[in-house]
């Protein structure tokens, strides 16, 4: 008896530290996060730059010109009554 | 007596794993709700465009719409409105969103003048009228409970002096553009 339940602690135990261990962002869950900080990035960019200083506003979170295997964003800008949309990249 | 003893013990540490797995859980499914915002982003960048060049929204809308799809705006609410005077004036936008999905978004720029007072520079002569001037944006995205308040700086195409307290003077009788940096203008009239 007092196996089994010593069994069961220890599963129960080392399954919740395994849930819960921060690991490797490989799943579909961590791609979604990333995404949401690309957009969240983006969001805040779009809301703060103009066409003529959205250098700096990339410069200062990071980000760089679209870098293959890396998470990829794209922010939106108005210059000269057309829209330019403005790739990068950023990682964590 | 030492077998309930037992059983007790391991309720309390699968309650405690459940408690530990609920929370890491909850807070991790919150920031999924984030995804999308970056596209309610571009529907508010393009009213902020059409409220500065005075364009009209729903042309401005197609033109980015290959870049928001699938979202679309169903219809939209403007408000859009400026009154320049010398003691005060106002240049107002409000667009309001909804969204193919029920969801809604919405810009609002808020760009106010007072006139405050006069000062005469006892050394040169010269009369400036003193404005206090508030500059705001306001976003509100549906991901978010609060609204984004951004303080906007207005730089002025006049001869002026900026006080850093939020009040700017001008010369008597000359007029002044105050533009922000998307191109949105405010005029102080130079009067008479």
């Amino acid at each position: 008896m007092r196996g089994v339940i010593a069994t069961l602690v220890a599963f129960i135990v080392l399954y919740t530290l395994a849930y819960t261990y921060p690991s490797p962002k490989t799943n579909t869950f961590a791609t979604l996060k990333e995404e949401r900080n690309l957009e969240t990035i983006a969001t805040w960019i779009m809301f703060r730059a103009s066409c003529n200083d959205v250098d700096s506003y990339l410069e200062a979170v990071n980000a760089s010109t679209p870098l293959p295997n890396a998470p990829t964003g794209a922010i939106l800008l108005w210059c000269n009554d057309t829209p330019v949309v403005r790739g990068f990249s950023w990682s964590p | 007596m030492k077998k309930r003893k037992g059983v007790i013990a391991l309720l309390a540490v699968a309650l405690l794993s459940l408690a530990v797995m609920q929370r890491y859980r909850s807070t991790a499914e919150l920031r999924v709700l984030y995804a999308g915002e970056n596209v309610y982003a571009m529907f508010l960048v393009t009213a902020r465009y059409s409220c500065a060049r005075k364009t009209d929204f729903q042309d401005s809308v197609k033109k980015i719409e290959n870049l928001t799809f699938p979202l679309s705006i169903n219809h939209s609410l403007i408000d859009d409105y400026e009154d320049f005077g010398i003691t005060e004036g106002k240049k107002y936008c409000s667009y309001v969103i909804f969204t193919n999905i029920g969801t809604s978004a919405s810009f609002e720029l808020n760009y106010t003048y007072r006139l405050i007072g006069f000062r005469n520079d006892i050394g040169t002569g010269r009369i400036t009228r003193i404005y206090f001037v508030e500059a705001q944006q306001k976003f509100k995205l549906p991901q978010y409970d609060y609204v984004i308040v951004l303080d906007v700086n207005l730089t002025p195409n006049c001869e002026n002096i900026v006080n850093g307290d939020g009040t700017i003077e001008i010369p008597l009788g000359t007029s002044c553009v105050l533009r922000d940096k998307w191109g949105t203008e405010i005029l102080i009239p130079g009067g008479g």
